[in-house]
C-alpha cells in the first residue's frame, strides 16, 4: 500500500514567502495525482516536500502507513522526475539508470536485468553507452523516467517532466506515459502547467492557487462542477466567461446583457449578486442553435481561426468576474471597463472581425458564483453547491 | 593589381599582430633560447667558452643537485594532500552555502599573503623554540617537540607544510567556485536515489569537476617542482648542510652566489622540461575528458 497523504502542509520560506498554506491531499495507491496551477502557486514545492527534499514548516507527510515527514529523501523510497532531467552528465545512460541500484546494493545481475527491461520498455536498448549530451531531449526525457521506473519505487514525482519537449514530442511522450501507467500501476504526483495534460493523464487533478488548495477531483468533475471561479476559470481552453452579475425577477443582469432565467435555476440565484459564467463553447451560433435559448447580440473583435473551430472574442459593456485566473493580463481587463468574452463557434460561421454577431446562449449550463465568496452556487447538473 | 591587393589583404593582419609578436619574442622566446645557449657555455658574460653537455654532466655528479632534486620530489608528495583537502573542504563548505564567503576570505587569505611574510612567520613558529613547540609543551605534548628546522630529516617535510597551509585556500577557491556552478538537481536526484552524502561527493560530485582538479593538480606540481624558492630562502636557507636545498635554491647558489652561470642555466632548461612533461600529460587528460 502506498497512498500518499499530505495533512495541514505549510510552507514559508525563510525570505517569508509563503509557498504553501494549509494543504491537505490525499492520493490513493496506485492513483495518478495531478498538480496544476498558475506559475509561483507552489506544485514544485509541494513535490519536493513529499520527496524530503523540503522540510515542511508544520504538517505531515505520510507514504503508505508511515509518517515520512523527518525522513531524508533517500529513505522514502520515491523516484524523481525533474523538469530539466537532472541527468549525471558523467555517465552513460546504463550508469545513470543503474546508479540507484547500486546504491541500494542490489545483486549485480539484478542490477543489470531490471536495467535491460527498463532501457528496452523506453526504447533506450541503443543508447545505452551514451552519455547524456549525446542525446536528443525527448530521448534524455526517456532516460530520467528510466532512471525512477527502473527503482520500482512507491511513487513516482514527476515535476513538468514533460515542458522542455516540444509539442510534437510532448504529444507522443503524453502518449507514451499513458501507457507505461498501464504496465506499472504506482501512485504518481505529477506537476503540470498544460491542461492537457492533466485532464488527460491524471486520474485526480488538485489546482493550486497562491499556495492554497482550490479543489481536488476527478477531471469531469472539475470541469463540469469547478468549486470556485478560479478553478472554473483555470480549466478549459479557451476559459470560462465570467462577469459580474445581478438576479432580479428571473432575470440575469450584467451590464447591458439581459437574460432570462428558466425558474428551476433562477430559485437559486434570485435576488442575489452574483458571477455568471459560461463556457466559450456554450455561446452558440444563434444561426444554427435552438431557437428556444435566449440570444445575445454582440460586435466581433477579433476571430481565432483554429482549423475545425474558430474562437470569437468580444466585448460587453459589464464588468469582468472576479477571482478568476485571468493570465498575465489582469490590469488590462479592468482599465477597459469592459469584460472580455469568448464563444467558441464552427468554423463554417463566416465572422469577420466587426461583425454583429448573434450569439445563443445555452442557459441550462450558466455557472453562479457567489459575488463574495466566489463560491459556486449552481454548477450544471448539480443545482446546489452553496 | 587586383591580385598584389589580395596578397596585401592577407598580410594586413600580421601588421597588427607584429608588435605582440616581438615584444612576445623578446620577453619570452629571447631569455628561453638565452638559457639553453648558457647552459652549453661556462664562464661569465664576455669571456665565454663553449663546454658541450660538461655543465649537464657535472650537476648530474653533483650530490647537492641529487639532493636537491629528490627534494623536489618529495614536496610533490604536497600536492595530493593539498588537493585532498582543500576538495574536502570546499565539499563541505558548499552545503552550507549561506555565508560560505566569509569562510572562504578566511582560507583564502594564506594564499595572498606574500611567500615571503609566511616564510618569516613560520619561521619563527617552527624554530627550536618557536610557537609551535611552546604550544606542544604547554598541552603536555613536549615530548613532540621538534627542531622542525634544523633537522635534516624534518627540514623539507617542514617546508612542505607551509606550502600545504599557503596553497589550500587557493586550491578550495578553485574547487568551490567549480561547486558553485554544477546544477543542484543531480545531488539531489541522487538524494532521491538513496546516495549517502559520501557516495553522492565521490560518484556524482567530483567526477563533475574533475577537469578542474586535473588542472589544479597540473598547476600545484609546476608550483612546487619550480616556485618554491621563497620558503627554502627564507625558512632553511636549503640547511642544515643543502638537506633541504631544491633545483631553485640550486640554481640561485651556483648562479648567483657562486657566479656558475652555465650550470644555473643548465639546471633551468632540466626544470623547464619536467614542466613540460607535466604540462603535456595534463593535456592529454584534458582532451581526453573534452572527447568523453
Ligand atoms: N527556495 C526558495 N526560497 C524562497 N522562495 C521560494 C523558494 N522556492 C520557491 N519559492 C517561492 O515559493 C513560491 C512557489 O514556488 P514553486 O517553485 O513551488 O512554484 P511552482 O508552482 O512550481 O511554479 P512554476 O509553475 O513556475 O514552476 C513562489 O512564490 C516562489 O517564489
Ligand atoms: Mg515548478
Amino acid at each position: 500500500m502506498s497512498e500518499i497523504s499530505i495533512v495541514g502542509v505549510r510552507k514559508q520560506f525563510s525570505n517569508g514567502s509563503n509557498a504553501l498554506d494549509d494543504v491537505n491531499l490525499r492520493i490513493e495507491d496506485g492513483q495518478f495525482a495531478v498538480l496544476v496551477g498558475p506559475s509561483g502557486c507552489g506544485k514544485t514545492t509541494l513535490l519536493r516536500i513529499i520527496a524530503g527534499l523540503e522540510k515542511p514548516t508544520s504538517g505531515v507527510v505520510k507514504i503508505g502507513d508511515q509518517d515520512v515527514t523527518q525522513l531524508s529523501p533517500g529513505d522514502r523510497d520515491v523516484a524523481m522526475v525533474f523538469q530539466n532531467y537532472a541527468l549525471y552528465p558523467h555517465m552513460t545512460v546504463a550508469e545513470n539508470i543503474r546508479f540507484g541500484l547500486e546504491v541500494r546494493k542490489l545483486p549485480r545481475d539484478e542490477i543489470t536485468r531490471r536495467t535491460l527491461e527498463a532501457a528496452k520498455m523506453l526504447g533506450l536498448s541503443d543508447y545505452l553507452d551514451r552519455k547524456p549530451k549525446q542525446l536528443s531531449g525527448g530521448q534524455r526525457q526517456r532516460v530520467a523516467m528510466g532512471r525512477a521506473i527502473v527503482r520500482r519505487p512507491l511513487a513516482f514525482l514527476m515535476d513538468e517532466p514533460l515542458s522542455n519537449l516540444d509539442a510534437q514530442l510532448r504529444v507522443s511522450m503524453r502518449a507514451e506515459l499513458a501507457r507505461l501507467r498501464t504496465q506499472m500501476p504506482t501512485t504518481t504526483v505529477y506537476v503540470t502547467h498544460d491542461q492537457v495534460e492533466a485532464m488527460t493523464l491524471g486520474d485526480q487533478v488538485a489546482v493550486l492557487r497562491d499556495g492554497v488548495l482550490q479543489q481536488n477531483a476527478s477531471p469531469e468533475e472539475l470541469f463540469e462542477r469547478p468549486a470556485n471561479v478560479f478553478v472554473a476559470t483555470f480549466i478549459g481552453s479557451p476559459s470560462m466567461n465570467v462577469v459580474q452579475a445581478t438576479v432580479r425577477g428571473g432575470q440575469v443582469r450584467a451590464g447591458e446583457l439581459s437574460i432570462q432565467l428558466p425558474p428551476v435555476i433562477a430559485a437559486r440565484v434570485e435576488g442575489r449578486e452574483v458571477i455568471m459564467g459560461i463556457r466559450p463553447g456554450d455561446l452558440l451560433d444563434a444561426r444554427q442553435a435552438d431557437p428556444a435559448l435566449p440570444r445575445i447580440e454582440v460586435t466581433c473583435d477579433v476571430v481565432e481561426y483554429l482549423g475545425t473551430e474558430a474562437n470569437v472574442l468580444f466585448s460587453l459593456d459589464a464588468r469582468q468576474g472576479e477571482g478568476g485566473f485571468s493570465g498575465e493580463d489582469e490590469d488590462s481587463e479592468h482599465s477597459t471597463g469592459r469584460a472580455r468574452l469568448t464563444a467558441r463557434v464552427g468554423r463554417a460561421s463566416g465572422i469577420r472581425p466587426g461583425d454583429r454577431v448573434p450569439l445563443a446562449v445555452d442557459v441550462e449550463r450558466l455557472y453562479f458564483f457567489d459575488a463574495q465568496t466566489h463560491l459556486t452556487i449552481r454548477s450544471p447538473g448539480r443545482p446546489a453547491l452553496v | 593589381m587586383n591580385r598584389r591587393r589580395q596578397r596585401w589583404r592577407r598580410l594586413w593582419p600580421y601588421g597588427f599582430a607584429g608588435p605582440a609578436i616581438v615584444a612576445i619574442g623578446f620577453t619570452f622566446l629571447y631569455p628561453l633560447v638565452q638559457v639553453i645557449r648558457y647552459s652549453f657555455y661556462t664562464g661569465s658574460a664576455g669571456d665565454q667558452i663553449y663546454v658541450g653537455t660538461a655543465n649537464y654532466s657535472f650537476v648530474f655528479n653533483d650530490p647537492t643537485f641529487r639532493i636537491s632534486l629528490f627534494n623536489n620530489l618529495k614536496l610533490l608528495a604536497t600536492v595530493p594532500v593539498m588537493t585532498a583537502l582543500a576538495l574536502l573542504i570546499a565539499l563541505m563548505l558548499n552545503d552550507q552555502i549561506r555565508g560560505w564567503r566569509q569562510y572562504r576570505a578566511i582560507v583564502f587569505l594564506p594564499f595572498i599573503l606574500p611567500a615571503a611574510a609566511v616564510g618569516i612567520t613560520f619561521s619563527f613558529l617552527l624554530e627550536r623554540n618557536g610557537g609551535i613547540n611552546t604550544l606542544l609543551s604547554d598541552v603536555g605534548l613536549g615530548f613532540l617537540a621538534q627542531d622542525w628546522l634544523g633537522s635534516p630529516h624534518l627540514a623539507t617535510p617542514s617546508i612542505g607544510a607551509v606550502i600545504i597551509w599557503q596553497q589550500l585556500g587557493f586550491g578550495v577557491v578553485v574547487f568551490s567556485a567549480a561547486l558553485l556552478g554544477l546544477p543542484a538537481e543531480t545531488v539531489e536526484a541522487a538524494q532521491i536515489d538513496g546516495a549517502s552524502w559520501w557516495k553522492i561527493q565521490r560518484r556524482i560530485v567530483i567526477p563533475q569537476i574533475r577537469g578542474i582538479i586535473e588542472f589544479f593538480v597540473t598547476l600545484e606540481a609546476i608550483t612546487v617542482l619550480s616556485q618554491v624558492f621563497t620558503y627554502v630562502y627564507v625558512l632553511t636557507a636549503g640547511g642544515p648542510a643543502d638537506s633541504s636545498s631544491v633545483l631553485e635554491y640550486y640554481i640561485w647558489t651556483n648562479g648567483f652566489a657562486q657566479g656558475s652561470t652555465g650550470i644555473a642555466s643548465a639546471v633551468a632548461v632540466l626544470m623547464l622540461g619536467m614542466a613540460s612533461v607535466l604540462i603535456v600529460i595534463y593535456m592529454r587528460l584534458h582532451t581526453r575528458n573534452v572527447e568523453m
